[in-house]
């Protein structure tokens, strides 16, 4: 998939444990790891409505769009 | 009760133990079914299927009364253990149904209890008629009637055994009520409360059933209808190696489309008692759904191929065979090609909607 969470970052940017984020978002620690983990098939507005008033950040900050093909031939290069 | 034990052969390969009381039970029912004495031994080959399957339907119920007539005739004090064990046999669904409703704390239903009382008075009267044939006669407007040359000559021959068919048409009839009363619980708690876990569970039930009936019928049915074939056989005034191989032939194929329908029968059970665990959206399931799809069009596949080369050799042979014994079958398998074609569709429908269910899990 060519949308990617970039959560890690803000995360440590706010010092914040995923725990105390999971609390504050309402859900649970797993569901957290597979945002993370970029394993998730969807993300809800009321998700990212509180995840942005949590972390003080933009839609945008956490969610990146990187095509897929552009990352095939950047690695292909190194 | 029966079902339950058949219940601990589904999981033969889980425990060595298992398999050799299925092994065991499969002898037992062959050696019974070869020992059981058929009423048509004068018949010649595959002319005798219907008069077979009713003495195999009454077989259990020709036991019991055998041994009570033999109790009841020995002496006084046979006759008196002879009436309570009928007695007891009759009372034998009302007294496990009580029995299970103590154990397990359930309210009692007058619908249930009705019918334990009607299961064990038919019981009673089938065993009853059979310790006593001569009580069933026919009505004298009949007697009347058959006395006219009009009458077909084949209802003439079937009157004549009409006793035996008068009992089985009971069993039927009582065969009838039990599934009857399956579909009604079925409804019942559909009509509560529509769950299918709990459906699952008479479902389960459903399929014990189908699965002794099927079992009862490869290893005691089959071998016994085999012997009859072959008695048939040495009465054949000439042919005798083409009507062998046209036997052999016929049994392979049967046992091959009983075994295949086992298998459903054993898929389908895992695929319940996951139901019943409340597994509904699965990997496993869909794979089930598509085996026993597969299974149904091997089932077809061999069903035509059994026709084909059945037909092919009596023609290829019809000169060197007994024109009564001639029998071309022809039909088509639309039932298993129909249920190959539906369970199909309900993979496609569980991977659609396990696709759904994954992906609205994953939805953070």
């Amino acid at each position: 998939m060519s949308i990617y969470v970039n959560l890690d970052e803000i995360i440590k940017k706010n010092n914040i444990t995923s725990k105390e984020l999971a609390e504050l978002i309402g859900i649970t620690e797993a569901n957290l790891s597979i945002l993370r983990s970029n394993k998730a098939k969807a993300i809800r507005f009321s998700t990212l409505n509180k995840l942005c008033k949590i972390l003080q950040c933009e839609p945008g900050d956490i969610l990146k769009y990187i095509d897929d093909n552009e990352e095939g031939e950047e690695s292909e290069d190194e | 009760m029966l079902t339950k034990i058949f219940y601990h052969f589904y999981d033969y390969k889980k425990k060595p133990i298992n398999l050799i009381s299925c092994i065991l039970l499969a002898i037992v029912l062959v050696i019974l079914g070869l020992f059981n004495n058929y009423s048509t031994n004068e018949s010649t080959f595959s002319r005798s299927e219907r008069a077979i399957i009713i003495d195999i339907t009454l077989y259990p119920f020709i036991l019991i009364s055998k041994l009570l007539k033999s109790l009841a005739l020995a002496s006084s004090t046979g006759n008196l253990i002879a009436i309570i064990i009928l007695g007891l046999i009759c009372a034998l669904p009302l007294i496990s149904y009580v029995s299970r409703c103590i154990i397990t704390r359930k309210h009692f239903s007058l619908g249930s209890f009705t019918f334990n009382i009607i299961l064990g008075a038919m019981i009673g009267i089938i065993i009853y008629y059979l310790i006593n044939p001569s009580l069933i006669s026919l009505p004298k407007e009949l007697v009347e009637i058959l006395k006219y040359e009009y009458v077909d000559d084949l209802i003439k021959k079937a009157l004549d055994d009409f006793r035996k068919i008068f009992l089985w048409v009971l069993v039927i009839v009582l065969i009838q009520i039990i599934i009857l009363y399956i579909i009604y619980n079925l409804i019942n708690i559909n009509k509560n409360n529509l769950n299918l876990f709990k459906a699952a569970k008479y479902f389960l039930m459903f399929q014990r059933i189908c699965y002794t009936i099927l079992f009862i019928i490869a290893f005691f049915s089959l071998p016994g209808m085999f012997k009859n074939d072959l008695i048939g056989l040495i009465n054949a005034e000439f042919g005798i190696l083409h009507i062998f191989v046209l036997i052999i032939i016929k049994y392979s194929f049967l046992y091959l489309m009983t075994f295949l329908m086992l298998k459903v029968l054993r898929t389908i059970h895992d695929l319940l008692v996951n139901f019943t665990n409340e597994i509904l959206f699965s990997v496993e399931n869909v794979i089930i759904l598509k085996k026993c799809s597969r299974l149904f069009l091997i089932n077809a596949i061999a069903s035509f191929t059994f026709q084909i080369i059945w037909n092919i050799y009596q023609f290829i042979n019809k000169s060197n065979i007994p024109i009564e014994d001639l029998k071309f079958i022809v039909g088509f398998p639309y039932a298993s090609l129909f249920l190959t074609l539906l369970f199909y569709l309900l993979a496609l429908v569980m991977h659609q909607s396990y696709e759904i269910y994954t992906e609205n899990s994953l939805t953070i």
